[in-house]
């Protein structure tokens, strides 16, 4: 086998490739090139033709929320600059300047302060950094964590406030984030303070501190939940309720005969509202009369009861009637003598029939100042009537009617957060509100504590095994999953402060502008 | 080179596109929307019970429920008139004073007493007073008594009929009609339809028991004289029940012993009550506190017992006028030394002549009378006697309570006691009006078994007497002792007295 050997010199090699082969035009490329330019021309050449033709979509990152779609087509309303432009002319890079300007928000949303406590420098932060636009249909109200926890982990340093609020805290879901409801914080304390608790917090017209018993509600009426419910075991080991005057028909629903489960017990008297968010209060025409008649006098008129008012209207009706009774038959107010006087007992002289004549004739002339009087001699006073439920302001029970004090139920137990009861309607409602049926203190608060929601309510929910079954999932853990905020005070959905919208036509109500947030 | 963009474009389009939708699926769920996590809690099985039950509470350990339990109006709540069944509640509030034995403690009276016995809390509060003011405190007396609600219904449904705790949700049931008496006390139940015990229960307060002591401090303080007499007590009481029923269970509709075995009964339960109490005050008091030098306060809530407790005597033999000469002493004091006091004047002059009808020939009360007769008694007699006394009367007690009363036997019972009245109504003002109040029950028992419901002219003559004697009783409008009570008083009485017994034995 012979091999050829090749000496090939520098030069021969170079020869192989064209000298200007690099120089000659590339056909593939150039086409490439130009078709990236002319499509790019197009592109900007349809991008100008849209644009001419107002057709303004192609520019937008997405589709308005529903609130705001009024203005699809015009931009202007609310973008008066252009952030790229705008942070290049204040050399302002960071994340706080937007397309959008407070004023435009502002507009409509006249109330809408950040928060009324915060520290006047604080308030140059955007709308727009928090409420998110152009996301499609997006609930603007549902801000993400991350903008909230920007100074509500260093709530001080961002209000001037009364240090009402629990200044620091992270997560809702973890552990040591979400501090104990005021509510539950004051349930547990001894001391006549409640820790991150300022003078102005609600909870302060919610309770209030008794010596010996600790924090009572205010709610300034006497009511023994564990009278009125007689648990007794059910099957599957259930517990299940009565109510001890079963059978009664109230207002609208009937109480049920037969032992039921909590849940169904609790409606009896506790029905939440159109929405299914909080509960109705309690009234006493609906759930109390039934059982409970405020009858007065039995023996001269039977049946008949005293109207639930004020004192002075119950004294007015008293009088009416004892007045009429009087003038109609003077005999019937003497007084009733015993069954078999004893002497030394019974010896107290009674009215005379002229006495008596004289007596209804001065009630007649002079009803208006009877008042009193017919209430004293005719023994009206429905004894002990209104000192079952109700009590004078030291919570005592009152010596007259005047002392007696309109009780204070509050609607909503904790009113700096939004809640639904419907959203927990799978769940029994002793499973929150636990120690109800042995209550027997009005003042006890039998409120959840925020353990009880983190069970559901946390991104890493309990595991089986403990106390709750599987879950793969946990509820929703957002700030705003139960808190609202800004200050609505200023809203005026019937003044003219809607220009942009030139409102003709029925205007919508002042009151359905939904919650009130803190 | 332009594969590898074209993959990290796609890596990063489809990270971006990840982002998007899970943005989407967590942002958007409407605040009330349906939560897809809590309806899986909601279809799987809880572990635990929603509720735990209650511990039960061991039966001999009955607690007041409040008169809540009883006040609803399909059950004793009712709208009706008095004493219409299941308006036994609205009575009760409406008509019967013990609703307001709690109320009391806040009139201004209470308020004096508490300044005058020096007790360290007010009347509302201090076992003293709760001790019958306010006997239903669950559980009793521990704890701040504002707390204890039942309180506030002073003397209500469970003061007489027991603590509920036990038998508020047997009661309602088919079969608590077909228990016995005994039966239902073992749930705590007190039946108050049987005469013995219903005397006893009232007794327990209006004559006083151990723990429930008025005595002469309490007088002295402003609280009214205990006063007690079963038979007029029940007919004045608004009643709550049925009287028809009283009187078919002794006899029928029609003919019934109840009155009289009423005041029977009644005149031996409070006499028994009141030795009970006796015994009570002679064992723990001490001759080291003598009386009238009491010296002590009531703040440490309990009852002093003293030796001899003065409020064991009749009022008005020392509280009365001090003129001389005096009649009383003109009078003589029949079988006791002068400056001795008559014991019990009020509760035990007719004992002596139920026993006697009733086949005990000596009177329980003789020996004790009689020890406690003398100025300062001997406390180990007295012990002994009130002991063998209280034995006596427990046995009487039940033995009346056991039999239904003929007509003979009534009529007995009143003819024997309108011999004793003139006696009586001459030794002092309380055993003249418990001769007026027997003499009224036993006549109008016997009425009861005339079998008509008009007394005839002899009747009606005799009520007519009875009511100039309760007229000649009664205190003068300006004061609140028998002021006017005197020898010539006195003499008119034994007239009308003499009057109604010779109207009755000419009848035999």
């Amino acid at each position: 086998m012979t091999v050829r050997m090749t000496r090939n010199t520098s030069r021969e090699l170079s020869e192989r490739v064209e000298i200007d082969f690099h120089k000659r035009p590339n056909r593939f490329r150039r086409r490439v090139w130009w078709s990236a330019f002319w499509l790019s021309v197009a592109c900007l050449l349809w991008l100008g033709y849209a644009g001419a033709r107002g057709d303004h979509f192609v520019y937008e990152g997405g589709d308005l929320a529903y609130a705001h779609r009024i203005f699809e087509n015009d931009c202007a309303k609310c973008h008066t600059t252009w952030a790229p432009v705008e942070r290049a002319l204040s050399f302002d890079f960071s994340d706080r300047v937007y397309s959008v300007e407070n004023a435009a928000c502002l507009a409509c949303h006249p109330g809408a302060e950040h928060h009324q406590n915060q520290i006047p420098g604080h308030a140059e932060i955007s709308c727009a950094h928090c409420h998110i636009e152009h996301q499609g249909n997006h609930d603007l109200k549902r801000s993400p964590d991350r903008v909230c926890l920007e100074c509500h982990t260093d709530l001080k340093s961002h209000t001037r406030g009364d240090g009402s609020f629990v200044g620091a805290f992270s997560e809702f879901g973890t552990t040591g984030g979400h501090p104990e409801f005021a509510l539950s914080r004051a349930a547990s304390s001894n001391s006549s303070s409640i820790e991150g608790v300022g003078a102005s917090h609600e909870v302060l017209k919610l309770l209030e501190f008794v010596d010996a018993e600790g924090w009572r509600d205010r709610a300034r009426i006497r009511f023994n939940h564990a009278a009125h419910l007689k648990a007794e075991p059910g099957p599957d080991g259930q517990t299940l309720f009565r109510i001890v005057a079963r059978g009664q028909k109230l207002d609208g629903f009937s109480i049920p005969d037969t032992a039921v489960s909590a849940t169904e017990v609790c409606q009896v008297c506790h029905k939440s509202d159109a929405a299914g968010r909080y509960m109705q209060p309690i009234a006493f025409e609906q759930h109390c009369r039934a059982c409970h008649p405020l009858l007065f006098d039995n023996r001269k008129f039977p049946g008949e009861q005293v109207p639930h008012e004020r004192a002075d209207v119950v004294r007015g009706f008293l009088t009416e009637k004892y007045t009429l009774a009087a003038l109609a038959d003077p005999d019937s107010v003497e007084d009733e003598s015993p069954a078999r006087p004893i002497p030394g007992r019974h010896s107290r002289p009674t009215l005379s029939k002229d006495q008596t004549e004289w007596l209804a004739e001065q009630l007649k002339t002079a009803e208006a100042e009877s008042l009193a009087h017919t209430h004293v001699l005719f023994g009206a006073e429905a004894k002990g009537g209104c000192a079952y439920c109700h009590v004078d302001k030291d919570g005592q029970p009152p010596q007259e009617w005047s002392t007696v004090t309109p009780p204070a139920i509050p609607n909503r137990w904790q009113p700096h957060s939004i809640f639904s009861h419907k959203s927990h309607q799978m769940m029994s409602c002793v499973e929150c509100h636990d120690g109800v049926a042995e209550s027997r203190n009005t003042g006890d608060v039998l409120m959840p504590k925020v353990e009880l929601c983190r069970k559901c309510h946390s991104p890493e929910p309990a595991q089986p095994g403990q106390d709750f079954p599987a879950r793969l999932l946990g509820a929703g853990t957002d700030c705003v999953e139960c808190h609202l905020y800004h200050d609505h005070e200023k809203d005026n959905f019937v003044g003219g402060l809607n220009p942009l919208l030139h409102v003709t036509g029925p205007k919508p109500d002042a009151t359905s502008t939904g919650e009130r947030s803190n | 080179m332009a594969r590898q963009y074209q993959l990290r474009l796609l890596c990063v389009a489809a990270a971006l596109s990840g982002l998007a939708w899970f943005g989407q699926s967590s942002r958007g769920v409407e605040p009330d929307g349906p939560d897809f996590s809590a309806v899986r809690i909601a279809l799987q099985p809880d572990p635990k019970p929603a509720v735990t039950t209650k511990a039960t509470v061991p039966v001999d350990h009955s607690r007041y429920v409040g008169v809540a339990g009883c006040a609803a109006a399909n059950c004793h709540g009712g709208d009706g008139s008095r004493g219409v069944l299941g308006s036994e509640y609205s009575t009760w509030i409406q008509d019967d004073p013990h609703a307001k034995a709690y109320t009391d403690l806040f009139n201004e009276t209470s308020q004096r007493m508490v300044v005058a016995l020096r007790l360290d809390k007010p009347a509302h509060q201090a076992k003293l007073c709760l001790n019958c003011h306010g006997p239903q405190s669950d559980p009793p007396f521990d704890g701040p008594v504002a707390a204890h609600g039942a309180l506030l219904d002073g003397v209500s449904c469970e003061s007489c009929h027991g603590a509920a705790s036990h038998w508020l949700g047997p009661h309602v049931r088919r079969d608590w009609r077909q228990k016995s008496a005994a039966e239902k006390a073992e749930f705590g139940f007190r039946d108050t339809k049987d005469l013995w015990t219903r005397g006893k229960v009232c007794a327990d307060c209006h004559v006083g028991e151990p723990g429930r002591d008025v005595n002469h401090d309490l007088y002295a303080a402003g609280h009214p004289r205990l006063f007690f007499e079963l038979s007029a007590f029940n007919a004045n009481l608004p009643a709550h029940w049925d009287r028809k029923a009283d009187h078919k269970r002794e006899g029928t509709e029609t003919s019934s012993a109840f009155e009289a075995k009423l005041w029977a009964v009644g005149q031996i339960a409070s006499a028994e009550a009141a030795v009970d109490l006796l015994i009570h005050r002679a064992k723990n008091s001490s001759d080291d506190v003598p009386a009238f030098v009491r010296g002590g306060d009531y703040s440490h809530e309990k009852t002093i017992a003293v030796w001899p407790e003065l409020a064991e005597t009749g009022c008005f033999a020392c509280h009365h006028e001090l003129n001389s000469p005096s009649w009383r002493q003109a009078r003589g004091y029949a079988g006791r030394k002068p400056g001795g006091s008559p014991w019990q004047s009020w509760l035990t002059p007719l004992v002596g002549d139920v026993a006697a009808k009733f086949g005990q020939a000596d009177s329980p009360l003789t020996a004790l009378s009689t020890e406690m007769a003398k100025p300062y008694p001997d406390r180990a007699a007295v012990v002994a006697a009130a002991v063998d006394a209280q034995r006596k009367l427990s046995e009487l007690g039940e033995s009346i309570n056991g039999q239904t009363l003929s007509r003979e036997q009534v009529k007995a019972l009143l003819s024997g006691i309108a011999e004793h009245t003139p006696e009586l109504a001459a030794r002092n003002w309380d055993s003249a009006t418990q001769s007026y109040l027997a003499l009224v029950a036993l006549h109008q028992s016997l009425q009861d078994m005339s079998g008509s419901e008009v007394p005839d002219a002899k009747g009606r003559e005799i009520n007519r007497t009875l009511e100039e004697v309760l007229g000649q009783l009664a205190f003068p409008a300006d004061a609140d002792s028998p002021r006017t009570f005197d020898k010539e008083s006195i003499q008119q009485l034994q007239e009308r007295l003499r009057a109604i017994q010779q109207s009755l034995s000419n009848g035999q």
